[in-house]
């Protein structure tokens, strides 16, 4: 139990929001706070209100309060540590430190004495610790600056809003500053006030705050010296500890109490506005909206689709949308998609929007909701404080760039940011950091490194075990160290990055609700908060987010209008049966969704024949599903119809398409209203409640309240057992039905252009990459097997870009081609453009090309074309240019090279493309393989049978929901064979399965409804010369 | 003839790796300068790691995924020096013309080599072989006419090889050597690679012209080197000048007299011989061998280079004025450790020391007094632990850290150490009475605790004290200091 002492509140926290600076989370402090008994805590970071949204929902819930404040870089180099009092105050920090951020290079702060007086109204400032002005001014010994700082502080800020901080951390001189201090506050009659200015929550901290000093000086514990703490007493402290240390001091406690009392500030009134839309005279934003979307609607349904049920549901939900306030926000949505649609960008809502009937007829969605049952209160429900959310799809790349910034143009200056991602010490990340500080040997990070993947999820062995693998023996005297400091530092933010797509937007300056700092990517501002803080607040965030598919439908259809075979986007015939086939032959390589391993190994056993199918199909192989056991009852319940059981009777009409298995968020939401007579708004708490994945006190608190619902309401307690087993299972990675439609229909249309446009198809996604599962050398041998001709890179063919040559030829372009710059290439076909190539010789005068570009050029059997193989072009064009008219260079002589022998134009093709459109590397050593089964052969097998496959390891998996097993796809001149490595197996080969790139597998054949499993009993490597140089690339562990 | 001795696996035998051991080196240094690198991470490989498909430029955790139980070891530059020295004092044991243009690869000059006896070539290289084995290491030796075509002799050397002009046959094994053999840039290798040239024969079928025009003078001296070189003179390796001077007496020094007189005459010849490679000494280092087998050795350190023989003396004097032997001086020798004479004067009107050979003379004695390692300048270490610090020498520059330093003074406080066990009553937390030694008395006053901790990376070394400052009736004031449980008197003020 804590003592009660008189009040005393900590006025300058630090948390590991100041990044390198303070060693808890916000949460962590506050909790402590309260734990200490404290009611109001201000934390005050370095340069930012990063933690304070944290701060505040964590003490909301434990019912204190988190006060608003930072430490502000000078322009002098010192930091002066300032509180929020009023909004104002708050308004004038965050433009403050935009102002002081924006100025500065990434990473840097600076405000500028100007500016500090400009925005000064509304803070109190605190004359900081060691790090201080003040300090800063006494270490310098000259006590005269520290008046003049002191009184132009009391200028700026008024006398009674500055305050003298004097610290006791149980070190032996801190008295004398503390002295020097007093007599200031004699002086200049300044009240002191006291502080621990903790760095971090409690003393067990003090080990991670030690390693954050090292990295913060690039240094080692042991080099670190008198960098690091003294003691380990920078933590938070209650009101009795406190007393005790300054027992001769009072005043300087219950100053602090003074100072909260003019605290007024909260961030529960952060004064945020979405920006609402210009309407023409006569209209509101209500009646406007109305006008669009019943203008919308009347385009949109076609025929008689607009019926009474989609006009009744039009109209409740622009009802609820006038009574929401949210009438504004849709014309804006509406506005930008307008403009995206009009500059010819291919765009699609994605998400719960979808749900919406006012958003498909606005043009924001494509899902019809009222024909596909779509539960509106997914989206939008009475009651509900947060903004609902529309997520746009956009083609990855220069499209989705060109909106954002039209973004930053419309709602210029300071409405627009992206949303933050706060980028926190993961396994990888953590081993490095605090095996450099402890100084750990460089191999055993590295080899740690290298055994535990990005997104391999090592929950089959314990981190010690790990670290033991990685070569820290058990009695090594920095293990425990090591372990104490990664367990710590583990989910602490490491630094800011930008959210993939998130924007947020506002009416009047952005910069006065958040600060906002510059992004690494030239161009473009964040704001300090992430999506979850942003949406937590009320700050409305529209997702523009890039999708690869979108990119490549979009120059697919492109190519095939060009090549005078249009395609009907939007308006596919959904019951393609050659679609449909190729989805149940799981011959989906390159396609939206359903084209990863899970997948494919699904689509066989399901069978879909219609789109609904697709839909499941795209929802059910997610981690939520997998996890919860939903899979094989769904198909089992395909296979056989009398195994479908709803839980609970009234759950039929809710569960039906679904065969009984709670696949989709709206289900759930249905759910809830139905059992436990929740409304519209509760069961979005609900779902809310447990997609955040920040806080399980939350989800127990929903799945409490849904508990005594369902106990009012007399459920059985088996049925009760069920549905929050059920809830439970895929609350984390819920998936909207709305958003599975959208989905689902991106990859109907990439299935549709696969059967239909497969060159155009082809062309596109080799064009389009980094994307999708695959890499270029899969997506090619893809493209082969399904007929098609691919033509290497050619310098009398080639344009940049991938190009269809017919509907059964495609021709590389140079964008292929590693190291061979894209203005290179430009020059290249400028000078063609101009006149066709005589010979080598004339091309190399013409185009002057650096001796890398000739290299690679020449590698790559690009000069094939001009008469000569890729060794002769090589001798040619290693000729320097002889500007000399009257001495002729000897390039005339026959090459004396040998014509590449078959694995070496592979080794070539791999190096410089990474792809070969020439025999498979499988293929030049098939000779020398005794006894394996090649891909396309393994059907042909009987299950059970003893089988070794070979092949090049084009996907390594692990996922968390595999329970530490993982899942190999070894690809051959055939085709591609997978195979299951139980955990056990892949620890004891671990090293063997990550390093190696090409794997010879044995074990037992799995033939189960169409799908080939290969059991792995054991894992070589497959070493051959020939293979040695194919530098091939694997999707591992993402 | 000149014979070509090359050391395989170099780095691996200078870290003593035995030959047979599944073992890599690693770049230590490439690692620490980039977090993440690739490639290149192993540098050599043994030959039983090489047969499991281990080869240069992957990295640990490959080669490892290949071989379980594979040994990595860093590389140690001052181990291949090591190496490298000793490679070089062997061959300056068969002639005094020789080069090494690569670690582990010497070329030695035997033409003007006399051989009494005359052995043959073959039986001259297996006694190398033998000379090179008795220090631990392997070499493959090869003997030809031309010094470049004696280090391609030592490539199919195993371990000898001896190539003459008339020997075609033996020359065609040449051919098959991988370029490698020949140290080509990385980027020429990559060329020739991507050419298909992987072999000597394969590049000596190019015409020399056309390589020229491709390749450049890198090129042409590749070309040149696969044909078997030319006659060329070699980077003769030329042992660094020794300024030491060195007597043995047929009857024994007993004396201090006669003793200076031979370190005057050293001092004297020393002295002009810097002076006339513009050289000062910064350091002496003398050694005396005694009647009775013993000897003495001492380094002493001149506070200022200097090549004024009356200094050097008056150091050597002060020290040996202290020096006690049990016998009389049977060998003497002294050496001079040279340096560039300093330029540089921190004041305008005044040296850093008044007198430095005054200076060092009191060092000197001061050290013939208390011991080696005993006197020189206390410096307090970064630390937060009280106390800590180390002896440097004087005339060594203390270390100027970046690190924060400790600007608060206090009352001064005499020290003791080892630092006194006390016993110690609290009342309420602090301390009332205290006994330690001869004290025991009640405490008027305390004032702390301070806290202080450190090391906690290492159970090992890691500290932790609580300190008080703790005042008696009769006015002392001590330091005392709780670590672990047990109280300790650290000193006391004033």
């Amino acid at each position: 139990m804590v003592e009660r002492a008189p009040p005393f509140y900590e006025l300058h926290a630090r948390s590991a929001f100041s990044f390198l600076r303070g060693a808890s989370s916000p949460e962590a402090m506050v909790r402590q706070a309260a734990e200490l008994g404290m009611s109001h805590l201000v934390i005050t970071d370095r340069d930012g209100v990063y933690g304070s949204a944290r701060a505040h929902h964590e003490a909301k819930a434990l019912g204190i309060k988190a006060v608003v404040g930072a430490e502000l870089t000078i322009e002098c180099g010192g930091v002066l540590p300032v509180i929020v009092r009023t909004r104002e105050g708050y308004q004038n920090l965050c433009r403050m430190l935009t102002r002081a951020k924006l100025a500065a290079a990434k990473g840097q702060s600076r405000v500028t004495w100007d500016n500090l007086a400009a925005y000064a109204e509304g803070l109190s400032a605190l004359s900081g610790d060691h790090e201080g002005l003040l300090h800063r001014a006494l270490d310098a010994g000259n006590k005269q600056h520290a008046v003049t700082l002191m009184q132009r502080l009391g200028q700026i800020f008024g006398k009674e809003h500055v305050h003298l901080e004097i610290h006791r951390r149980r070190l032996r001189h801190e008295d004398i500053r503390l002295g020097a201090i007093r007599d200031l506050a004699a002086h200049l009659k300044l009240p002191l006030v006291a502080s621990n200015a903790p760095l971090y929550a409690t003393r067990q901290q003090r080990i991670l705050q030690d390693a954050f000093t090292c990295l913060r000086h690039h240094t080692q514990l042991d080099a670190a010296g008198l960098h690091l703490a003294a003691n380990a007493e920078a933590c938070l402290k209650s009101a009795t500890q406190m007393q005790g240390l300054f027992a001769d001091l009072p005043q300087a406690l219950t100053e602090t109490a003074r100072v909260m009392e003019k605290v007024e500030f909260g961030l529960e009134n952060l004064g945020y506005k979405f920006p609402s839309h210009p309407v023409p005279p006569g209209h509101d934003q209500d009646s406007f909206l109305r006008e669009r979307t019943w203008a919308g609607a009347r385009e949109r349904y076609e025929g008689d689709t607009l019926n009474r049920k989609a006009r009744e549901q039009l109209e409740r939900e622009l009802a609820l949308i006038s009574k929401l306030g949210f009438s504004g926000y849709f014309l804006v949505v509406w506005d930008i998609v307008r403009w995206i649609k009009e500059n010819g960008i291919l765009v699609q809502g994605r998400g719960s929007a979808a749900n919406s009937a006012v958003c498909f007829s606005l043009g924001i969605t494509n899902v019809e909701p009222v024909s596909n049952n779509l539960l509106f209160e997914r989206f939008l429900a009475e009651g509900r404080r947060s903004w609902p959310d529309i997520d746009l799809d956009l083609p990855s790349g220069d499209q989705r760039e060109k909106v954002i910034q039209e973004m930053y143009r419309r709602f210029a200056p300071y409405g627009a940011a992206m949303t933050a991602n706060v980028i926190t010490y993961r396994g990888r990340s953590a081993m490095r950091e605090m095996g450099k500080v402890l100084n750990l040997p460089q191999d055993v990070i590295e080899r740690f490194t290298d055994l535990y993947a990005n997104g391999d999820f090592p929950h089959t062995l314990r981190l010690e075990e790990q670290v033991k693998q990685a070569g820290l023996p058990h009695e090594h005297p920095r293990l425990r160290p090591f372990l104490s400091l990664y367990s710590m530092v583990h989910g602490l933010p490491r630094h800011l990055g930008q959210h993939s797509g998130g924007m947020v937007l506002c009416s009047k300056g952005l910069d006065g609700i958040v600060p906002l700092e510059p992004a690494t990517m030239p161009g473009r501002v964040v704001v300090q908060w992430d999506k979850d803080d942003c949406e937590d607040l009320g700050i409305i965030k529209v997702d523009f987010l890039g999708l690869g598919m979108m990119a490549v439908i979009e120059e697919a259809v492109q190519t095939s209008e060009r090549r005078g075979h249009p395609v009907p986007l939007h308006k596919f015939p959904c019951d393609d049966p050659a679609c449909y086939e190729l989805m149940r032959k799981a011959d989906t390589v390159g396609v939206f969704q359903i084209e990863s391993r899970a997948q494919m190994a699904t689509l066989p056993r399901m069978q879909p024949k219609n789109f609904y199918d697709l839909v499941v199909e795209v929802a059910i192989i997610r981690p939520g599903p997998i996890v919860g056991k939903m899979v094989h009852p769904y198909l089992r319940r395909r296979k056989d119809p009398s195994e479908i059981d709803y839980i609970d009777p009234s759950f039929e009409p809710i569960l039906k398409r679904t065969l009984g298995v709670p696949l989709f968020q709206e289900q759930m939401l249905k759910m809830a209203m139905v059992i436990a007579d929740f409304s519209g708004s509760e069961a979005e708490e609900l779902r809310r409640a447990m997609s955040f994945h920040r806080s399980e006190e939350r989800m127990d608190k929903a799945m409490a309240k849904l508990s005594a619902a369902m106990a009012r309401k007399k459920v059985k307690a088996d049925v009760q057992e069920r549905i929050r087993d059920s809830i439970r299972s895929f609350a984390l990675y819920g998936f909207p039905e709305s958003h599975a439609i959208s989905f689902a229909q991106l990859a109907f249309t990439s299935v549709w252009l696969k059967v239909h446009r497969t060159a155009e198809f082809y062309a596109a996604l080799l064009n389009c990459q980094p994307m999708g599962f695959y890499s270029c050398s899969t997506l090619v041998r893809d493209a082969k097997k399904h007929g098609l001709r691919i033509l290497p890179v050619c310098v009398c063919q080639s344009d940049a870009l991938c190009t269809v040559m017919d509907d059964e030829t495609l021709r590389l372009g140079f964008q292929q081609l590693r190291s061979f710059s894209s203005a290179a290439a430009q020059h290249l076909l400028r000078q063609r453009a101009a006149a066709p190539w005589q010979d080598l010789a004339d091309l190399l005068s013409r185009c002057q090309f650096s001796q890398r570009d000739k290299r690679v050029l020449a590698q790559a059997g690009a000069f094939n074309a001009l008469g000569h193989h890729r060794r002769s072009a090589l001798w040619e064009s290693a000729v320097p240019l002889h500007e000399d008219l009257f001495e002729a260079p000897t390039t005339s002589e026959t090459s004396p090279l040998a014509v590449m022998s078959d694995y070496e134009r592979l080794a070539s093709d791999y190096e410089v493309t990474g792809l070969t459109v020439g025999k498979h590397p499988m293929s030049l050593i098939r000779d020398q393989l005794c006894g394996i089964v090649k891909a396309t052969d393994l059907p042909l097998h009987r299950s059970r049978s003893r089988v070794a496959i070979a092949g090049m390891v084009i996907c390594r998996q692990r996922p968390g929901t595999a329970n530490g097993h993982c899942f190999i796809s070894l690809e051959d001149e055939t085709g591609v064979s997978n195979a299951f490595v139980p955990s056990t197996l892949f620890e004891s080969h671990r090293l063997v399965i990550t390093q190696e790139r090409f794997l010879k597998i044995h074990g037992e054949l799995q033939h189960q409804e169409g799908v080939v499993t290969v059991l792995a009993h054991g894992i070589t490597s497959l070493r051959y010369e020939q293979l040695k140089q194919a530098r091939v690339e694997s999707h591992d562990f993402r | 003839m000149f014979a070509a001795w090359r050391l395989p696996q170099f780095m691996l035998q200078a870290l003593k790796v035995p030959a047979q051991a599944h073992a890599v080196v690693l770049d230590g240094q490439s690692r620490k300068d980039s977090p993440k690198s690739e490639d290149g991470l192993l540098l050599c490989v043994s030959r039983p790691a090489e047969d499991l498909g281990v080869h240069v430029g992957m990295s640990a955790s490959q080669a490892m995924a290949r071989c379980p139980g594979i040994t990595s070891v860093y590389r140690d530059e001052a181990a291949e020096k090591e190496l490298q020295d000793r490679l070089l004092k062997c061959a300056e044991a068969w002639t005094a013309d020789f080069e090494s243009t690569h670690p582990g690869l010497c070329v030695l000059d035997l033409r003007r080599v006399h051989h009494r006896q005359q052995p043959s070539w073959l039986d001259q290289g297996l006694l190398m072989h033998q000379d090179v084995r008795e220090h631990g290491h392997e070499i493959c030796v090869g003997f030809a006419e031309t010094a470049d075509l004696a280090l391609l002799a030592s490539h199919v050397a195993f371990p000898v090889k001896v190539i003459r002009d008339s020997m075609t046959d033996e020359k065609a094994a040449f051919l098959e050597l991988p370029l490698t053999v020949l140290s080509p840039t990385v980027e020429l290798q990559h060329t020739l690679r991507l050419w298909g040239i992987h072999t000597l024969g394969e590049l000596k079928a190019l015409k020399r012209q056309a390589v020229g025009e491709r390749l450049g003078p890198a090129g042409l001296a590749l070309w040149d080197l696969a044909h078997g070189g030319k006659e060329r003179l070699l980077k003769l390796v030329r042992p660094p000048v020794h300024y030491r001077q060195d007597i043995e007496l047929e009857s024994g020094i007993e004396t201090l007299e006669p003793l200076m007189h031979v370190l005057r005459d050293f001092s004297q010849r020393l002295c002009s011989q810097l002076s006339l490679a513009w050289k000062a000494a910064s350091s002496l280092h003398f050694q005396l061998g005694f009647e009775d087998g013993s000897s003495h050795a001492k380094d002493l350190r001149i506070a200022e280079p200097t090549r004024d023989v009356e200094v050097l003396l008056r150091l050597l004097e002060t020290h040996l004025e202290s020096l006690k032997a049990s016998a009389p001086v049977m060998r003497i020798s002294l050496e001079i450790t040279p340096v560039n004479p300093s330029a540089a004067q921190d004041l305008l009107f005044d040296r850093g020391l008044r007198d430095p050979a005054k200076f060092a003379e009191t060092l000197s004695a001061l050290e013939a007094l208390l011991g080696h390692d005993r006197a020189g300048r206390g410096q307090l270490l970064p630390t937060h632990q009280p106390d800590a610090f180390v002896v440097t020498p004087f005339l060594e520059k203390p270390s100027s850290g970046e690190q924060p330093a400790e600007t608060h003074r206090g009352l001064p406080l005499l020290r003791f150490r080892p630092s006194w066990k006390a016993e110690v009553q609290l009342q309420d937390t602090r301390p009332v009475w205290l006994r330690s030694g001869h004290l025991s008395m009640p405490l008027t006053g305390c004032h702390g605790p301070w806290f202080l901790s450190g090391h906690w990376w290492d159970a090992r070394h890691a500290w932790a004290q609580e300190v008080w400052d703790v005042a008696s009736q009769e006015g002392g004031l001590y330091r005392l200091v709780r670590e672990k449980g047990t109280w300790r008197l650290e000193g006391r003020y004033g």
